[in-house]
């Protein structure tokens, strides 16, 4: 009754071609395509030229931004996974309200509140401190610091992004089997010993794939700096189409800039991916 | 249970599609293509038929435009001298808030029969908009904080820090005086009042405005900024309409002619930038 053999199991039967069409990745060629059009394109337009010449400080400034974001980021999420996976009850709580803080907040919100009502504030108790105990260079230089929209914007990033990499973290970390910890701490390690050389070890393998996803994200959120006066490539964007009203030409190549940026990011997780996978 | 979810997404997506095609009726082509050259009693006043304009504004920007605390409603200098355009043009006034960034392009394409947000008429948004007769001269000036001493007007902001709204004509201006070294770095927010809030955070030293949005701005902030120096430009401002759009152009620029003549214009101007102005 049942039958005994697939029959579009033999490879290539019954096709005109013996191609594995399904395994094409015809993503990759519509993107090439894509790309090909708009090289293309912006080779023969001196309106695709002019654009592209007016959005160049904006995408330096937009890989400057993710990347001391992410740094920050990284720091921060370390710090909030371990605190959240530490026995002591006063950093875990704070740790938790972090986490769930943040996360429960919208990054452009986050970045608007740091920006417009949070840093204005401490810059203002910060200074006048540093000024009540007759040091005005301190005082000078903390202003500088928190007045700088990039900084702001760097922080908001950081701080929101923080807490998505805190649970990737843990997760990382919780998925090396306990015993392995025990089993370390019984060869006489410290519990510090046993997480520099056997769990961290293991869980980098394991955390890079998304971290490396949160970072592509990162990058795509920075656009939320626009907002808070930071000429990234974004703001770069809306300023030149009010100025010439080519709105078209303007986020095409916005859209484009972002896209390769992001391509070249996901390539890189991908390639993280097989490494982590292939070390097991 | 399958079959009832099954029927419930049915639903759901015929209720959506219908919601589309009744607002692609009422909110299409059909109803902005509405005037008639029908006849009304005495000529002038047949104007556009009683039509809605739609009216696109950026409602951030006292006293040309704000949304009242609360009643919602979008008040200020615009909407007054467009409900009076529209009674001497016979249309219907309608304001919608909207974002600066995008709001020519909004026009373009038909989301409004008309931008009224104290738009400056300048050669370059002429290639892309239709304007109104102007309706206000102004000139740009320089907002500061109350306490500030190193600022006396546009000529000392080198070295300084200058706030504006991205694409206006205070953005093109402060860019253009930051070439001559006149200006020490711009900084560019998505409206004015984020702008002015800066200024009052002191995250700037001071902002690029327009004199009247100066004047508004100064009162939302109780005082606590200034304008210093003269006004450094001078401008108009109109109402950007469609290119092409020679009805409501005729229309509106008749009705605005007429309102200068018989005082209109002055009371109106009286109301909000006189008596409202900041003492």
């Amino acid at each position: 009754m049942f039958p005994s053999h697939d029959p579009a199991a033999p490879a290539g039967r019954g096709r005109l071609l013996p191609v594995p069409w399904e395994r094409v990745p015809w993503w990759g060629l519509v993107l090439l395509a894509a790309g090909c059009a708009a090289a293309l394109g912006i080779a023969g337009s001196p309106r695709y030229r002019d654009t592209l010449a007016f959005l160049r400080d904006g995408v330096v400034l937009t890989l400057q931004l993710t990347l001391a974001a992410y740094a920050l980021a990284l720091v921060i999420g370390l710090a909030a996974a371990l605190m959240r996976l530490s026995r002591q009850k006063v950093l875990v709580t704070i740790s938790i309200l972090y986490i769930e803080v943040i996360r429960g907040v919208p990054l452009l919100v986050l970045l608007i509140y740091i920006a417009f009502v949070a840093a204005p504030a401490v810059s203002a108790v910060l200074a006048g401190a540093a000024q009540a105990l007759g040091m005005p260079g301190v005082a000078r230089v903390i202003t500088g610091t928190i007045r700088s929209d990039f900084n702001r914007a760097v922080l908001g990033l950081a701080i929101g992004y923080g807490a998505y990499l805190a649970e990737i973290y843990r997760a990382g970390i919780e998925a090396i089997p306990r015993g392995q910890v025990e089993a370390a701490r019984s060869l006489g390690m410290s519990t510090g010993q046993a997480m520099r050389h056997v769990v961290l070890p293991q869980a980098v393998r394991i955390v890079l794939p998304p971290l490396g996803n949160d970072l592509v994200a990162l990058l795509k959120d920075s656009a939320l700096a626009s907002a808070i006066a930071v000429p990234e490539l974004t703001q770069a964007g809306r300023l030149l189409s009010s100025r010439t009203f080519r709105a078209f030409e303007t986020y095409n190549m916005v859209a484009l800039l972002y896209l390769m940026m992001t391509l070249l990011g996901s390539l890189g997780v991908r390639a993280l991916e097989r490494w982590s996978r292939g070390g097991r | 249970m399958r079959g009832r979810t099954w029927a419930l997404v049915v639903v759901l997506v015929a209720v959506v599609i219908a919601g589309v095609i009744v607002r692609a009726r009422v909110m299409g082509p059909g109803s902005a293509s509405a005037p008639s050259p029908a006849a009304g009693p005495g000529a002038p006043a047949a104007g556009l038929g009683g039509r809605e304009i739609r009216i696109g504004s950026d409602t951030t920007y006292p006293p040309f435009e704000t949304v009242d605390e609360k009643t919602k409603a979008i008040v200020g200098f615009d909407p007054d001298l467009m409900d009076e355009v529209c009674r001497r043009a016979n249309c219907k006034a309608k304001f919608t808030t909207t974002a600066w960034d995008g709001i020519f392009v909004a026009l373009a394409k038909g989301d409004f029969d008309a931008v009224v947000s104290g738009v400056t008429i300048t050669d370059e948004r002429r290639k892309a908009v239709e304007f109104s007769e102007p309706y206000l001269r102004y000139g740009q000036v320089v907002l500061v904080r109350t306490d500030e001493a190193a600022i006396a007007g546009v000529d000392t902001l080198a070295r300084k820090q200058v706030a504006v709204q991205t694409g206006t004509t205070n953005d093109e201006k402060a860019t253009a005086l930051q070439k001559e070294g006149k200006v020490g770095s711009i900084k560019r927010y998505e409206t004015f009042a984020l702008a002015v809030l800066a200024l009052v955070n002191k995250d700037v030293d001071a902002v690029i405005i327009d004199s009247y949005a100066a004047d508004g701005f100064i009162k939302v902030h109780d005082a606590k900024l200034k304008k210093v120096g003269e006004p450094f430009t001078s401008e108009a401002l109109g109402i950007a309409l469609r290119q092409g759009d020679t009805a409501l152009k005729q229309a509106f620029d008749a009705a605005l002619a007429a309102m200068k003549t018989d005082g209109t214009l002055d009371r109106l101007y009286k109301t909000w930038f006189v008596e409202r102005a900041p003492k």
